[in-house]
């Protein structure tokens, strides 16, 4: 039996929209904790897991097709949709976070698409910063955690709209730094048939960006493919595929920092962590599949509505609206 | 500049005939089989979990209780340590699921030792500093020392 790729699309968001609306009354009714836990106890706890289990596996290929890492969709739809407590959400979006790029690491390195060079420095800075976002993200109270998560996630969707990305930029002026660490490597280019050499700039301003971006990582439990990719490939000026796949490696590494903090302090929680490490794993295999015959943009144009919606409403339950 | 005299080797190497550096090929294989061992055993401790085979510390049935609230109520409510504290409880299978996903996040310090003799061997000291603060900045966030109250 074979399915046509607008049915396989569409099937996966309609189960995706039906978990959304069959949860959210319960999420809705999550005003305070009372009833949240009235609500959570109406559902048997096996189906949590496998809810979870469902709706990552969705999320997986919806992030493929849209190009943004599962991280950054994870905690704002779980936590809007879900009854769980931002500390377990945000600690299972890290380890959502950290399995899917310890997976994809071996074959980018090995492929000389991702760069340890490139990503060794930026992730000392980005895991200093995020390990201070996770400690300050557990210390703040779940309603603060929830407005500036819908204001960060607002942010990204504006990133999203707006960003061009480059796909070999020209380099005007080689860095100090990426001299002295050797910052610089070479890649086959499969769709033009020939090798890249490429070497990086500004690199003083992208430490800066990634200590900003690993301290929101950290905070919020979210993978920060979005912002990562933005300043490998337009301010550190690395080809768009090295960008890309440095981006998915260095969550392997910043991304653990945090989530060390989170495990330490009990915020991650087996039961929320492992069926969703496991449906998003499987999903982005799923995803990569259906790359080739999908419309990327119409699902980059999904995408961003559907961040839009979980950040305005996090914004919303963070001020006890919903 | 050593960078520069690598480069240029580089640029010289033939079309799709590109040397993976040595560091990098060796992060990469320790990547890919501690990966793989961790992936595979979230698997099997989950699955004892919520089989029931060993008895968990928070009852599954309970859970829906338990997770609308914080971190540090359930810590409090079943006598879970913070830091590695939670270590002495292993023999439940919650925390034998939780011992699995604490091994993921092992593997960058694993890499990051695996390299760090390459750099020596070549005396590139940024790349041992960077490599040995990484690791520390890790071994610090694992140590359970940076608590949150």
């Amino acid at each position: 039996m074979t399915f046509s790729k607008k049915s396989i699309f569409f099937g996966f968001f309609l189960i995706l929209f039906f978990s959304l609306f069959f949860l959210s009354p319960h999420a809705f009714a999550a005003k305070d904790i009372i009833l949240a836990e009235e609500t959570s106890l109406k559902i048997p706890w096996w189906i949590w897991p496998l809810s979870l289990f469902v709706f990552c596996f969705g999320l997986g290929i919806i992030a493929v097709l849209a190009g943004v890492g599962g991280g950054v969709l994870f905690v704002p739809i779980l936590g809007t949709f879900f009854p769980f407590h931002m500390d377990f959400v945000r600690g299972a979006g890290l380890m959502v976070a950290l399995a899917g790029s310890l997976s994809a690491g071996p074959g980018l390195l090995m492929r000389n698409l991702a760069s340890l060079r490139l990503c060794m420095p930026m992730a000392l800075i980005a895991s200093i910063s995020s390990v201070m976002g996770a400690m300050v993200g557990l210390a703040l109270p779940q309603n603060i955690v929830r407005i500036a998560l819908g204001l960060v996630i607002l942010a990204i969707c504006f990133v999203l709209l707006t960003s061009k990305r480059s796909e070999f930029p020209e380099i005007t002026k080689r860095d100090k730094i990426a001299q002295i660490l050797g910052i610089h490597g070479v890649y086959y280019e499969i769709t033009q048939r020939r090798n890249i050499n490429w070497q990086i700039q500004n690199s003083h301003i992208g430490i800066f960006l990634f200590f900003l971006v690993g301290f929101i990582a950290g905070m919020f439990g979210l993978g920060a493919g979005w912002a990562n990719v933005a300043v490998f490939n337009l301010v550190l000026g690395a080809p768009l595929k090295i960008s890309v796949a440095s981006s998915n490696f260095l969550l392997s590494i910043t991304d653990t920092s945090a989530a060390w903090i989170y495990l330490n302090n009990g915020a991650v929680l087996p039961i929320i962590a492992i069926p969703s490490v496991v449906g998003m794993m499987l999903g982005s295999q799923v995803g990569v599949r259906l790359l080739a015959r999908t419309k990327p943009r119409i699902v980059r144009w999904l995408v961003i509505i559907l961040l839009s919606l979980s950040g305005l409403m996090s914004i919303l339950k963070g001020f006890s609206v919903i | 500049m050593k960078g520069d005299v690598r480069m240029d080797k580089t640029i010289k190497s033939s079309e799709k005939n590109i040397e993976t550096p040595i560091d990098q090929k060796r992060y990469a294989l320790v990547l890919k089989w501690s990966a793989r061992i961790g992936l595979f055993s979230i698997l099997f401790t989950f699955f004892i979990y919520i089989s029931g085979l060993i008895s968990p510390v928070i009852p599954l049935e309970r859970l829906p209780h338990l997770w609308v609230r914080n971190s540090m109520f359930l810590n409090e409510s079943f006598g879970i340590a913070t830091g590695w504290g939670w270590m002495s409880l292993i023999s439940k299978s919650d925390m034998m699921a939780k011992a699995a996903l604490t091994f993921l996040a092992c593997v960058p310090i694993l890499c990051y030792l695996s390299v760090l003799p390459i750099y020596v061997k070549k005396k590139e000291i940024v790349m041992v500093f960077i490599v040995l603060m990484e690791i520390s900045i890790l071994i610090l966030a694992a140590s359970g020392l940076l608590k949150v109250e």
